[in-house]
């Protein structure tokens, strides 16, 4: 068995079989770790597990995803019956379905707060510029696997969404409909999309994903773990193992028992086979795009779209737009930092609901403005205003907080964030039928 | 640097019960699923036989004409497989035709698989209550209303008139299906209001009503009537010729009359009866299903209105053509209604690409469609 040693260890195996155990358990830790991190970087609240907690949520995403798919049959004919017996004559079958349901909604929610953190810690500037282009492509991959996993079960819920979500698609000009009938094979969603989905689901993004994450945890390593504050002694460093595999353990367990016990007290939904004749009324996207859905309620189809690329484009090319690295690694910049993003946030519950409420019921721009086109009248215009505003919030808190060009970003984009939180909330649970604002109780 | 590990582990331990107090309980939980999803596919299921199969089997698959019934012992003990063939591909050379979309019909496996499960744990009751909704039952349900003053009339013929009158009830209620409300007899039972079967004993017609005549359709009563029953529809069968003397006649219930000459009111009978009955196979407002698209300009100009009411007489012209006979179950005034009423959809009617029905063959893919390229 030499040969085989050989494959293992380096230079001749311990003489011991526990040893040789840990040699191997070792040797694949260290592959992923550096051998010694900053104490700073191992204190909870520098990361809050985030990227980590998004990370074993996407294995378990992984090895839950491959059981299903020995059940599971994409075709429009027996999908829906083959989620069914998942449910009903499969062992575990709904549990396994519920834990892959519940990690793939919980991972969008953790990806973002990883964003957010790593906003927060100024960890987007200098080489790190690379690494958050990619983590926001890896968010658009996740939320591109949420969408192409939620058509497979083929129930009412699925096929609307889809059909509502790929609607949302063709507004885009030039690309959205080439895009979508690319996705669908057709004019409509049927078996053709569905069996395009299932293809993207289980083939082509986990193969993207692998790559793009393995690039990403390299990037970290490359670009000198994670940010922390500049000190000016240097910071002591401890080993990986045990300190930060002790603490990855502990969180992955606890992340595992969660997600488990809530996967078992609330199964997956599972509504009616679809029927392309009947139409739930209201017919919702996903509630990740609800936060869109919602801003198209307010204003024409291409403002709310251009809105929403300019907000992606915004969080692209935040390292070149804030390249002040002089606040690094401590949480929103600064005293003024912190002042900035609570006034922003603050701001955004409080205009988001009023906005919607105004546009709802007291204000109707195209009738208000006969004259002009409805591209100007509900398009043009509510963009340039909402642009105004978020340019004047800036200009605001340069002014009336003294704050620096990176303070008031930060005030600017929490306003931004919780505007969209604000939105989605709204279409999630105050929408009702026709989409009329409803109180839920 | 313990706690996290500390934390880890003990979370790993409620995990550990947690699982094992659900593998406890997978067994019951999958039987309560299992059972819950029978009862939504029988709620399911009801739906589509009203709306494709009652027009054939009746509305509470008590089987119409020469038709067989469906809810009976038979059909429940059949296996899962025949009945799914049956359903999907139909009983060759007879009206039954496949419905699976894969023979030219227009249910889903899944929808087929709901069905079977309704013929097999049925609940017609529901199906019943489903179609009066959807104003069936007077079609096809063939229990006439026996008045008050007719029950007065039979009970005053003589000491024993209120047991005839207890039987004429009896009668209306269970044999008028077969053996016709006025004991005429039909294409599925003999003739009962007849000198042969008067000149029987009593006994003798009681024995044939509680035992059945094995071997046909005629079921042994004896489970669903009690003795008493039995032998008051026994002395009203034995004394149908001086109930009828008294004037006391079974109708079937008809149709309100309309004025034939009131063309809004023949139009909107003729309306009322495509969407209930024709619209299942000629698709939503005769845009075509299994049958030709009725609402087209070709259909409309190659078919005359002689055309027209044959079909809807006669039944589709193909051998094992799905098109049912509706001759015997409408009258003329409805068949004129709706003759009147589909010309009239002639003004709107759309030019369609292909007006045959999916079991006339649909025409072939586009490019094979057309004669010259
Ligand atoms: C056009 C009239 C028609 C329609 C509509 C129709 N059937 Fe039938 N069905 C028949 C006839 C006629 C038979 C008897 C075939 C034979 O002689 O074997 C039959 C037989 C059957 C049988 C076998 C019964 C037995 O005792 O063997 C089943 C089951 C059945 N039908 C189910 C259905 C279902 C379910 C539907 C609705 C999807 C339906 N049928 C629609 C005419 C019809
Ligand atoms: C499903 C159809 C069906 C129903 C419902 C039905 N019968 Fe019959 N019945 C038949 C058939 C078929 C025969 C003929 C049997 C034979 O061939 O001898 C028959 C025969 C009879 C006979 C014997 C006739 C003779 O000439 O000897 C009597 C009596 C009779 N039925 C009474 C009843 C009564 C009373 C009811 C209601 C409780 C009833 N039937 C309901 C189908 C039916
Ligand atoms: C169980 C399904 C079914 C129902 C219910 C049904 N049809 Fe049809 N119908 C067909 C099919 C299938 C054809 C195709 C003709 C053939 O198979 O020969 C057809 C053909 C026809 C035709 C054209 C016949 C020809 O000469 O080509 C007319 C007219 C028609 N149907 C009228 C009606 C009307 C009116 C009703 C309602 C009272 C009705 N149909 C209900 C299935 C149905
Ligand atoms: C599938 C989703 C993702 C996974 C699994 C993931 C995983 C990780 C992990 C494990 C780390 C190490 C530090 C930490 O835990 O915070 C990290 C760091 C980082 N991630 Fe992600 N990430 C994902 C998505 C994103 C997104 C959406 C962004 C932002 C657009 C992003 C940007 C970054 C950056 C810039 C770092 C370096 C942080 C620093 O230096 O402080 N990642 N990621």
């Amino acid at each position: 068995m030499a040969w085989f040693s050989r494959l293992i260890y380096r230079s001749g195996p311990p003489p011991e079989d526990r040893h040789r155990m840990r040699a191997v358990a070792n040797s694949l830790i260290l592959h992923l770790h550096p051998p010694r991190v900053a104490a700073g970087a191992l204190r909870f609240p520098r990361t809050w597990g985030l990227g980590g907690i998004s990370a074993l949520l996407t294995m378990v995403l992984v090895v839950s995803g491959v059981l299903l798919m020995f059940r599971y049959d994409a075709s429009v004919e027996r999908a829906y019956s083959s989620v069914q017996a998942l449910e009903t004559v499969v062992p575990f079958g709904s549990l396994l379905r519920a834990i892959h349901h519940w990690a793939g909604n919980l991972l969008v929610i953790t990806a973002v707060l990883h964003l957010v953190r790593v906003f927060a810690a100024g960890g987007f500037r200098a080489e790190r510029r690379m690494n958050w282009l990619i983590g926001l492509g890896l968010l658009l991959l996740v939320l591109v696997f949420n969408f192409t996993g939620y058509l497979l079960p083929w129930d009412q819920l699925a096929f609307w969404a889809i059909t509502v979500g790929t609607g949302l698609l063709t507004y885009m000009p030039l690309l959205g409909q080439p895009i979508s009938d690319f996705l669908l094979g057709g004019p409509e969603v049927a078996q053709p999309a569905l069996r395009n989905f299932y293809a993207l689901h289980v083939a082509l993004l986990p193969v993207i994903l692998i790559f793009g994450l393995s690039y990403h945890f390299w990037r970290v390593r490359k670009d000198g773990g994670v940010t922390l504050p500049a000190e000016s002694t240097p910071a002591p460093r401890l080993t990986t193992i045990p300190h930060l595999v002790h603490i990855e353990l502990g969180v992955a367990l606890i992340t595992l028992t969660g997600l488990f016990i809530f996967a078992m007290l609330v199964p997956a939904p599972l509504e009616d086979l679809a029927n392309p004749a009947h139409p739930p009324n209201p017919a919702k996207a996903a509630w990740y795009f609800l936060g869109v859905q919602e801003l198209l309620l307010h204003m024409h189809p291409l403002a709310a779209l251009l809105l929403t690329l300019i907000g992606g484009l915004g969080l692209a090319l935040l390292p070149l737009w804030d390249r002040d690295t002089a606040d690094e690694g401590i949480y929103f910049r600064s005293p003024t930092g912190r002042l900035a993003g609570a006034i922003g946030a603050l701001w955004g519950l409080l205009f988001t609901p009023l906005l919607v409420l105004v546009d709802e019921y007291w204000l109707d721009l195209p009738t208000l403005l006969v004259l002009l086109p409805t591209l100007v009248s509900n398009g043009l215009l509510p963009l340039l205003l909402t642009l105004a505003g978020l340019a004047a919030i800036y200009a605001g808190l340069r002014s009336g907080l003294r704050a620096r060009h990176s303070e008031a970003l930060v005030g600017l984009l929490s306003f931004v964030g919780v505007a969209l939180l604000v939105l989605t909330a709204v279409g999630i649970w105050l929408r009702g039928e026709n989409m009329a604002l409803i109180w839920p109780w | 640097m313990r706690y996290p590990l500390i934390a880890g582990f003990t979370a790993l331990l409620v995990l550990i019960t947690a699982l094992s107090i659900y593998t406890a309980r997978e067994e019951q939980r999958m039987q309560t699923a299992q059972a819950d999803l029978r009862q939504v596919a029988i709620t399911d299921a009801s739906a589509v036989y009203v709306q494709y199969c009652a027009t054939c089997h009746g509305a509470t698959g008590e089987g119409l004409g020469a038709t067989p019934p469906l809810d009976n012992d038979g059909v429940r003990g059949m296996d899962y497989d025949t009945l799914f063939k049956t359903i999907a591909r139909g009983r060759y050379g007879t009206a039954m035709t496949g419905w699976h979309v894969d023979e030219g019909g227009l249910l889903t496996t899944y929808q087929i698989d709901q069905l079977v499960a309704l013929l097999r744990y049925g609940e017609w009751p529901q199906v019943r209550e489903l179609a009066a909704q959807q104003g069936m039952i007077p079609v096809s349900l063939a229990a006439p209303e026996v008045a008050n003053e007719q029950i007065a009339a039979i009970s005053a013929l003589g000491p024993e008139g209120s047991i005839w009158a207890n039987g004429l009830n009896l009668y209306a209620q269970n044999c008028t299906t077969c053996h016709g409300a006025t004991g005429e007899g039909s294409s599925l039972a003999v003739a009962l209001n007849t000198p042969e079967l008067r000149s029987q004993d009593a006994a003798t017609i009681t024995r044939t009503i509680s035992e059945g005549v094995p071997g046909t359709m005629m079921a042994a009563w004896n489970k669903a009537l009690q003795p008493e029953e039995i032998s008051a529809l026994a002395e009203f069968l034995l004394h149908w010729d001086q109930v009828e003397a008294a004037g006391v006649a079974l109708s079937l219930p008809t149709i309100e009359q309309i004025d034939l000459g009131d063309a809004e009111a023949v139009l909107a009978l003729g309306e009322r009866l495509f969407t209930t009955t024709c619209t299942t196979c000629h698709g939503e407002n005769g845009s075509g299903g299994i049958g030709p698209a009725i609402n087209s300009q070709q259909f409309l100009s190659r078919k005359d209105d002689a055309a027209i009411e044959q079909a809807i007489i006669q039944g589709g012209k193909r051998p094992n053509s799905s098109m049912p006979a509706f001759g015997e179950r409408l009258t003329s005034v409805e068949i004129t209604a709706l003759v009147r009423y589909i010309r009239s959809l002639q003004a709107t009617a759309p030019s369609v690409a292909n007006p045959r029905g999916t079991q006339q063959g649909g025409g072939g893919p586009p490019w094979l469609r057309d004669r010259q390229p």
